[in-house]
């Protein structure tokens, strides 16, 4: 299963401490837009890291056509990044992973529910996969929140 | 929007240099600019070449009621800005999407009520500001100028556009002053008092609405004296808000007492002067010049000495062991960012389109929303 990650589940994810653990989900591969990287000091490190190991690969911005791009823009009244990437999720058939409430209705409606998740997704994913544990899932989750992650409240049996 | 071409026009780039900055044939970047089928990379690659955002040559959304604001000088009609003036214009109609709502922040202009705008009544203007909404005396540094702005309610943003210096605006009742992201904080410090010169020369118009920005080239090596009028009164406001003239004579005195400098006044003394204010050896310099501490064309000579000998006038501060420079604070409008997390927690933008409009990384976002919780 490919998963693109855009900025605010990248950024939560590095926040929380558990880049590296979700990235290790078997039968999964990570991609992120290039924009993305420049985001955060925080999150362009983590992403060096991640890219240099072939843990996380990067979105080919030339699949994506740039009039298609531009009446997302106008449509969705997303950011670059964003659009980027819910058109390259439809040009790749495969699932994006976003944190953003207003970005994922958009997600939603143009990829449809199976195909989008987010950090606590993510997380309950890797708790599943055996990756972590769910008090560890919980604490990172904590920790995204106190680090400014636009996410909902949820409890630790969510994970 | 303007096109690709105009683009290129305006900034003097080549068809040949953008096309090999941006990776592509020049044929290909014709076709394109043509309006050939592109793909998001390439468009990319020209944006990056035209050293403009992306949006610049893909978003088609009309920013003209502020672009003519821009346009009402003269020198803002020329073909050499016109490429600045349309991404500087979308980024200010995009900063008011997110104003609206806020109150209006012009009021505090009101304090120089009755004082005339012009060039020799600039200090009188500085000293008032100082004064009442710096709460300093007549010699201290102002190195929190850019906090006492936010305070008074002046949304701060960078520039989309790194080519601009500076640029002060007036739209709908909001004040605006845009920054171009320079790494030497201290001359950012004066940028900053000098685009707020511009807004406080407008204090008998406080709801008329206006755009003014302010070319990098101006602000480089010792600023030239300008021709205009609006120039030179928030040259001189800008000088005499971060350079007090009785704190200047003052700091001189203790820095060549300190020294035991005699003779005629030289890079040592303003070096120490520079980094007590907190603004460049340019500026110091040229505020030294303005006072008759220096000949005329003074400043211009120990800049270029300086910069033959050492590169610039840090390093010689540096060789010379002067103590580091004190931290100065101006940063995109706290304000802005927090209006922005609530946004952004209500679902009504998305936290990259609040980056977007604000010229901040999303983890800005992050981080005014975490202030938000605690």
């Amino acid at each position: 299963m490919i998963v693109i990650l855009d900025a605010s589940t990248l950024i939560n994810l590095v926040n929380g401490g558990v880049l590296s653990e979700v990235l290790n989900l078997p039968d999964h591969r990570f991609l992120v837009s290039g924009v993305v990287r420049n985001e955060s000091r925080s999150v362009a490190a983590a992403v060096d890291v991640a890219v240099s190991t072939d843990k996380l690969g990067l979105v080919d911005d030339g699949v994506i056509s740039a009039n298609a791009f531009r009446e997302a823009k106008r449509e969705m009244q997303l950011d670059d990044g964003e659009t980027e990437c819910i058109l390259a999720a439809q040009a790749m058939a495969c699932a994006i992973g976003c944190d953003d409430r207003a970005a994922r209705a958009f997600a939603k409606r143009e990829l449809g529910e199976a195909s989008l998740t987010g950090s606590i997704g993510l997380l309950r994913q890797a708790v599943v996969a055996g990756l972590i544990t769910q008090s560890f899932a919980f604490a990172s989750y904590k920790l995204m929140v106190a680090r400014g992650g636009y996410l909902p409240t949820i409890d630790e049996a969510g994970f | 929007m303007i096109s690709i071409a105009e683009h290129l026009s305006s900034r003097q780039l080549t068809w040949a240099s953008a096309a090999k900055k941006a990776g592509l044939t020049a044929a290909r970047l014709r076709a394109v600019a043509g309006g050939a089928e592109a793909s998001l990379g390439e468009m990319r690659s020209i944006a990056k070449a035209l050293r403009v955002p992306l949006s610049a040559i893909v978003d088609d959304t009309p920013a003209e009621p502020i672009k003519m604001l821009f346009r009402q000088t003269i020198d803002q009609r020329a073909a050499s800005v016109a490429s600045s003036v349309e991404v500087l214009s979308a980024q200010i109609r995009d900063a008011l999407t997110l104003v609206e709502g806020l109150p209006k922040n012009t009021a505090w202009l009101g304090l120089f009520h009755d004082l005339e705008a012009a060039a020799q009544g600039a200090e009188g203007f500085a000293n008032l500001f100082r004064k009442a909404y710096g709460e300093l005396d007549d010699s201290e540094p102002f190195l929190h100028l850019g906090r006492v702005i936010e305070e008074l309610g002046v949304h701060i943003l960078y520039c989309r556009d790194a080519s601009v210096e500076g640029v002060s605006a007036i739209v709908d009742g909001y004040a605006f002053i845009l920054l171009g992201a320079r790494g030497f904080k201290p001359r950012m410090l004066f940028t900053v008092a000098h685009e707020l010169g511009h807004l406080v020369a407008r204090h008998d118009q406080p709801n008329a609405s206006y755009a003014l920005l302010d070319d990098e080239k101006d602000f480089e090596g010792i600023p030239k004296v300008s021709q205009r009028e609006d120039e030179k009164f928030a040259d001189a406001f800008a000088s005499a808000l971060v350079l007090p003239r009785h704190g200047v004579l003052k700091a001189l005195k203790a820095i060549r007492a300190q020294l035991r400098a005699t003779g005629p006044l030289g890079d040592v003394e303003i070096l120490w002067l520079s980094r007590f204010f907190g603004v460049s050896f340019e500026v110091a310099a040229r505020r030294c010049e303005q006072l008759d501490l220096l000949p005329h064309r003074g400043a211009q000579a120990l800049y270029q000495q300086l910069k033959h000998e050492f590169g610039n006038p840090e390093r010689r501060a540096e060789a010379l062991g002067l103590p580091a420079r004190e931290n100065i604070d101006i940063d995109t409008s706290p304000v802005l960012l927090q209006a922005a997390a609530r946004l952004v927690r209500a679902g009504s933008i998305s936290v990259g389109r609040a980056a977007e409009l604000l010229n901040v990384p999303v983890s800005a976002l992050f981080v005014a929303n975490a202030g938000s919780i605690a």
